[in-house]
């Protein structure tokens, strides 16, 4: 474009009034002719006053912190975060309500069976519901194994005990070899052992 | 929010865009307070109900925190450039909404009224100096002002409305801004 029809078009530029296309072109000339800065600058201050004389309008309650709440710089993991929490708090708790109600269905279920433990001087120490599946919800009431000890099940059938896991006391969920028929449970050093140590106490059913 | 950052209130709208374009949403809420009752006013007379006003002021004032760095000194006055970030937008929202105000005749009290009392720093003592300047220009002149800014149709479609020669159009608002320009420097 020529200096002059940029200069015919500088009006229309300031009141916002020329094409998208026009205006990108009248924003490229101004870098090629600076000199015409100055006089679109004039012609801005005029148009201002355009919207500057109308009577204002009161500012609406609110919308200055909608505005600030819109350009608040967010921090994308947190905004991320609360949601997956939540998401995994509803999944763990959905997943620990099914595991709960899984165990609940086997008290009506004919073929499980309920073991009773005792120690070696024939005291109760905890009892066991077993699954038709071999699963088993063993609950005691052992004290805290000794320093340096875990408790570990066995599982009992004709032959030697077969080791199964370690654990320190309470709520424990089990699964006996096929076979296997009863329970012992034993004091091992950590990582449990693959013959008994010190049998604390066996199912009498 | 006033408060502590009653100091910014006492800055230039070029310091304040720049303090904007650093990240300080303070600046950007002392130039909300300032122009904010301007871009209302202007959004009505423009035509747009009151809840799309507030709507476009909010996407205004997120889009002026967002250009702030492209925003040059050298080039534009401060203000000029907040206005035109504006009235491009309500332009936008006018044009898409076809929600376009009745043509006002130019000699009509409510195409360039009185204005009311202020409520902005501007004062209403300024707007009256620019009311009269206005009224100063010919009724040609302001029709032409009507119909491309306040109407914010395009200059082609401006000039088959008005049915006059684009030539003549471009002239007549030359001739408009520089008189409205000339009547504010005497005043």
């Amino acid at each position: 474009m020529e200096i002059g029809e940029i200069r015919e078009l500088l009006p229309l530029y300031a009141l916002g009034a020329l094409e998208e296309e026009e205006r990108r072109a009248v924003e490229a000339a101004l870098e090629a002719f600076p000199e015409l800065q100055e006089e679109l600058r004039a012609l801005q201050e005029a148009v201002d006053q355009l919207a500057l004389w109308l009577p204002p309008e009161p500012l609406p309650p609110g919308l200055e912190e909608r505005i600030r709440a819109r350009v608040r710089p967010r921090r994308p993991w947190l905004a991320w975060f609360g949601p997956l929490a939540a998401a995994a708090v509803v999944v763990g708790m959905g997943w620990v309500g099914l595991q709960v109600w899984d165990w609940v269905r086997v008290f009506g279920d004919p073929t499980a069976r309920v073991l009773t433990l005792q120690d070696r001087q024939g005291r109760p120490i905890g009892r066991a519901l077993l699954r038709p599946d071999q699963r088993m919800l063993l609950v005691s009431s052992l004290p805290a194994p000794p320093e340096g000890k875990v408790y570990q099940a066995w599982g009992l059938d004709a032959g030697a005990p077969i080791p199964l896991r370690t654990f320190r006391g309470g709520v424990v969920l089990l699964e006996l070899p096929p076979g296997s028929r009863g329970l012992a449970l034993s004091l091992e050093p950590p990582g449990g052992s693959r013959t008994p140590t010190e049998v604390v106490g066996s199912s009498i059913n | 929010m006033r408060g502590k950052d009653g100091w910014l209130e006492s800055l230039g709208d070029e310091a304040l865009l720049a303090l904007v374009a650093r990240g300080e949403e303070e600046a950007l809420g002392v130039l909300y307070r300032r122009y904010a009752p301007a871009i209302l006013a202007l959004g009505r007379r423009m035509g747009l109900a009151s809840s799309e006003r507030e709507d476009c002021v909010q996407e205004v004032f997120v889009r002026i925190w967002r250009g702030a760095r492209s925003y040059c000194p050298k080039k534009t006055a401060a203000r000029s450039w907040l206005l035109a970030v504006a009235h491009h937008y309500l332009v936008d929202q006018v044009r898409s909404r076809a929600a376009r105000p009745q043509a006002l005749e130019p000699d009509e009290p409510e195409a360039f009224d009185l204005p009311g009392p202020g409520l902005d720093e501007f004062g209403s003592l300024d707007r009256l100096r620019i009311q009269r300047a206005l009224l100063a220009l010919s009724p040609e002149e302001r029709q032409v002002i009507e119909v491309l800014y306040y109407q914010g149709y395009p200059h082609g479609e401006a000039a088959r409305r008005l049915g006059l020669p684009l030539g003549t159009l471009k002239s007549r608002t030359r001739r408009a801004l520089e008189r409205l320009k000339e009547a504010l420097v005497e005043d």
